[in-house]
């Protein structure tokens, strides 16, 4: 065995009852390499490097660490052998610092001592540019910095071997960059890892070499240096889906939702929006664009009756809705996909049946008992029409692969017919086929008179489908722009905060 | 020497009542020991527990006397923990139960005929459980304040409440001062099956119960909003759940239940109210067992109220056959309880002791 691979899995085979989600993978992973996984949603990547982090067992095939032949048995022996994954969706304690989460992983530090964490730390943070706030809570910290604290932890305790699974589905482009020169240093120190994303620019970026898996199978390993996007796509889904457009030009309808002077506090007290002011018609696509944390999170929440206003007013169908809750809200037709919709809009305990009717299942209530056969009829017909792949309706919503449960959480919102949607980056975690699918559908709920309240990163998206856009940035609308005249330029250093 | 505890890797091969049963039978075991240290044979005890209580008639029917109100007040906690709702005064509210069905028999309307009187004093007997678990529900919907400790604190008042009637205004004037009511007018008492003490009707409510408790987690979407709080209180409100109804409905179902026990075992049992340890015997707290050895389905709260009822008759004989100590009861409740947490862990998470190098 060459000495040079970290890593060998020859032959993965893992069904779970009905799927096959690996089949006969080979998997290598050499030292001082950034190796990314690529393949639609479903596609088994997450399934596979929870074989090789000893989480499942695999039904057939071999591992080998550092050449040596192994069964991984479990997480904590796959730390001992050198491998740390981070998972998907973060499983930090909110609660605990980030000193108490270090210390927590380390074994030389048993009690809860600053300075022994500091020492232990100090080198990381020097070398790797991994710099975080000891004594910050996790929930105060953004998603590029519990990324961070991810990656801490695991170089702590020992590892060489890092596995990432989509760690910058939710960070800002400059979180991004940042991430990506940790990775680079590491790389050139050694470290072998594996990173796992659905963004082919950014891979194409990071990477040394390539794995795509379909439906399961390995397609190819080739190295990034001669891959480029469209051979990517190919590989991945057979073709590259052309853009959907914004064809539909019939002028707007009257105003679905109306925002006057609003301020909105967040979780900690401060004040995240200032005084926005905006209105939403019928059959159009409203865009707000901005980079994470901008208060794009609590103006949404506040449209949805999840938050209290501090001060201002909101019209939802011509009426004040500031004291409503949200099912009042629900009830006139006011849809909802959240920011991290995995945490706050599906259980995963619960079914796919049930988590398909979890903010509707009172319009499937009759004398007080819910009717299962509409329900099962509904949630069959999400399941086709948005192509999510799920083993039957009675399954735990926690079976299903990460971008299949936000197709869930869209099929579900887009078709409870509603008046005004409001959707905070819908299409985080999707493959590209299903993002372009959902911004298709996106226009077909706007083509037919829906209002669309669009939160997104991502400014091709924003130019792509919205008919007017606004810029977030520190809680206030830093400029409000209709399709024809937006500009990438200027949105851009908007977004940035720069004042033109 | 470090102790470290990891996640078991695949899903653990046990099921949820393989553990409820495994439990049960460690709490056993480790029961046998500590009769060992009274020199009292493990194999003669539950002999006597299992075989002798139910080879008799005796017997029997006082397991399924006892085995009614614990059966209500299982149910009512197993929808309160269905919510996460974690009511433990069951105890007081059976209490209380049994308070209004004793006013209503002595005091409010004891010349009334039977069919009028006793379905009075079932349902004060309910609204009054219902009103004790009330007052927690709205403390924690409305200002959030801890159901745990209210509901706790709540039974020591009942308790009191009771010590103050028996004592007090309400002790019987006939009764040689002995802490005891008088006894209620006969129209007040539940027909017993012949020769035992088993109160027929409520014997029917329980059985009622938990079909109706069983229907109502699953298909209602009552029950849903109950799943869904009981999974995430920030999902709930996602999923427009009032947070309000779920945590009121849920404990005052469940203070009703026990309400209702608490007048079954006045009209069908006492006949009077005497002190708390002699009305209820902790139906409360060991209903708490009986939820979690269920895993929360109402159905199967009917089996393991049966299995704790005859450890409890059980327990009562060999108190005197064997001469064991008082209390050996719930030694064997405490002993369920502990075993089923450990189990339970022991099925998520190993524990493993790696040496020091
Ligand atoms: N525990 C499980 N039980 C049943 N099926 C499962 C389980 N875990 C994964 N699957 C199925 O295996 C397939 C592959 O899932 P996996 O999570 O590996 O996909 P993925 O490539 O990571 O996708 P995504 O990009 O959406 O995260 C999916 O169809 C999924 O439903
Ligand atoms: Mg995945």
């Amino acid at each position: 065995m060459e000495e040079s691979y970290a890593v060998l899995m020859k032959n993965i085979t893992k069904k779970f009852s009905s799927t096959v989600a690996n089949y006969r993978v080979d998997f290598d992973l050499r030292k001082g390499e950034i190796h990314a996984l690529l393949g639609e949603n479903g596609a088994g990547k997450t399934t596979l490097m929870r074989i090789l982090y000893g989480e499942i067992q695999p039904d057939e095939g071999e591992i080998f660490v550092w050449g040596k032949k192994t069964v991984v048995k479990s997480p904590s022996h796959a730390l001992r052998l050198g491998i740390s994954m981070v998972h998907q969706h973060f499983r930090l304690v909110d609660s605990l610092t980030v000193a108490e989460h270090l210390a927590l992983c380390s074994s030389e530090v048993r009690f809860l001592s600053k300075r022994k964490i500091e020492n232990l730390v100090a080198e990381y943070f020097k070398e790797y540019y991994l710099k975080v706030d000891l004594d910050a809570h996790i929930w105060q910290l953004s998603a590029g910095e519990k990324q961070k604290v991810e990656i801490l932890k695991a170089l702590i305790r020992g590892a060489r071997i890092l596995v990432l699974d989509e760690p910058t589905s939710s960070l800002t482009p400059l979180e991004v960059k940042d991430l990506f020169r940790v990775l680079h240093k590491l790389r050139n120190r050694g470290y072998a890892i594996v990173f796992i994303s659905h963004k082919l620019g950014e891979v194409l970026e990071i990477s040394d070499r390539i794995t795509i898996l379909r439906k399961g199978k390995k397609v190819a390993t080739i190295p990034a240096s001669e891959a480029d996007p469209v051979t990517l796509a190919k590989l991945m889904v057979g073709d590259l889906p052309s853009p959907a457009k914004n064809t539909h030009t019939s002028p707007p309808g009257g105003e679905v939702l109306q925002v006057k002077s609003l301020y909105v506090k967040n979780d900690r007290g401060g004040i995240a929006v200032r005084g926005v002011s905006f209105s939403v018609r019928k059959g159009e696509i409203f865009g707000v664009i901005g980079v994470a944390g901008n208060g794009q999170r609590e103006l949404a929440e506040a449209i949805a009756g999840l938050r209290k206003p501090v001060k201002g007013e909101i019209f939802f169908r011509g009426i004040l809705v500031n004291g409503s809750g949200p099912r009042e809200l629900a009830r006139r037709g006011l849809a909802y996909i959240p920011e991290e919709s995995f945490k706050t809009a599906v259980l995963p305990e619960l079914t796919v049946a049930e988590n398909s009717i979890l903010r509707y299942y009172w319009r499937f209530t009759e004398k007080g008992f819910i009717k299962k056969t509409l329900v099962e009829k509904w949630a069959k017909s999400l399941i086709k029409e948005f192509d999510i792949l799920a083993e039957g309706l009675h399954v735990k919503a926690k079976s299903l692969s990460g971008g299949n449960l936000q197709k869930l959480v869209i099929a579900r919102e887009l078709s409870s017919k509603p008046e005004l949607l409001v959707a905070v980056n819908p299409t985080a975690g999707l493959d590209i086929s299903a993002s372009q699918r959902t911004r298709e559908k996106l226009l077909e709920i706007k083509a037919q008179g829906s209002g669309v309240l669009l939160f997104t990163e991502d400014i091709d998206e924003a130019l792509q489908i919205c008919d007017r856009i606004a810029v977030i940035f520190k809680g206030s609308f830093k400029g409000l722009f209709s399709r024809e005249e937006a500009d990438v330029n200027k949105i851009s250093l908007l977004m940035a905060g720069v004042d033109l | 020497m470090i102790i470290k505890i990891e996640k078991r890797s695949e899903y653990n091969r046990y099921s949820a009542l393989d553990i409820s049963i495994l439990s049960v039978l460690l709490a056993l075991a480790v029961a046998s020991i500590i009769m060992w240290a009274f020199r009292v044979s493990p194999t003669r005890a539950y002999y006597e527990i299992f075989v002798k209580t139910l080879s008799n008639k005796y017997g029997i029917s006082h397991v399924v006397a006892r085995t009614i109100p614990l059966l209500l007040c299982s149910l009512g906690l197993v929808v309160c923990f269905k919510a996460g709702v974690w009511n433990i005064g069951a105890e007081g509210q059976l209490l209380m139960g049994a308070v209004a069905a004793t006013g209503v028999a002595l005091y409010l309307m004891p010349q009334s005929p039977s069919w009028i009187l006793l379905p009075t004093m079932f349902t004060l007997g309910a609204v009054m459980g219902a009103f004790w678990a009330l007052i927690p529900a709205l403390l924690k919907a409305k200002a959030r304040v801890n159901e745990i400790i209210t509901t706790l604190m709540l039974n020591y008042v009942a308790e009191k409440i009771v010590e103050y009637l028996v004592y007090g205004p309400w002790k019987s004037p006939s009764g040689w001062g002995f802490p005891l009511t008088d006894t209620i007018p006969d129209q007040a008492r539940l027909p017993l099956i012949p020769g035992t003490p088993v109160h027929i009707p409520t014997l029917g409510i329980s059985l009622l119960s938990s079909a109706l408790v069983f229907l109502v987690l699953r298909k209602t979407s009552m029950g849903f909003e109950l799943k869904v709080y009981g999974f995430s209180e920030k999902v709930a409100e996602y999923a427009t759940v009032s947070r309000t109804k779920v945590i009121v409905i849920s404990m005052v179902l469940s203070g009703a239940l026990a309400g209702i026990a608490g007048v079954g075992e006045i009209a069908g049992i006492h006949y009077r109210l005497r002190l708390p340890r002699s009305i209820s015997g902790g139906y409360g707290y060991t209903g708490i067992i009986v939820a979690w050895l269920s895993r929360l389905n109402p159905l199967a709260c009917i089996p393991f109220s049966l299995l704790l009822s005859v450890l409890s008759v059980g327990s009562d004989a060999i108190q005197i056959t064997l001469k064991l100590p008082r209390g050996v009861i719930n030694i064997f409740n405490g002993l369920i309880l502990v075993m089923l947490l450990v189990l339970d862990f022991l099925a998520k998470y190993r524990i493993k002791v790696i040496k020091h190098e």
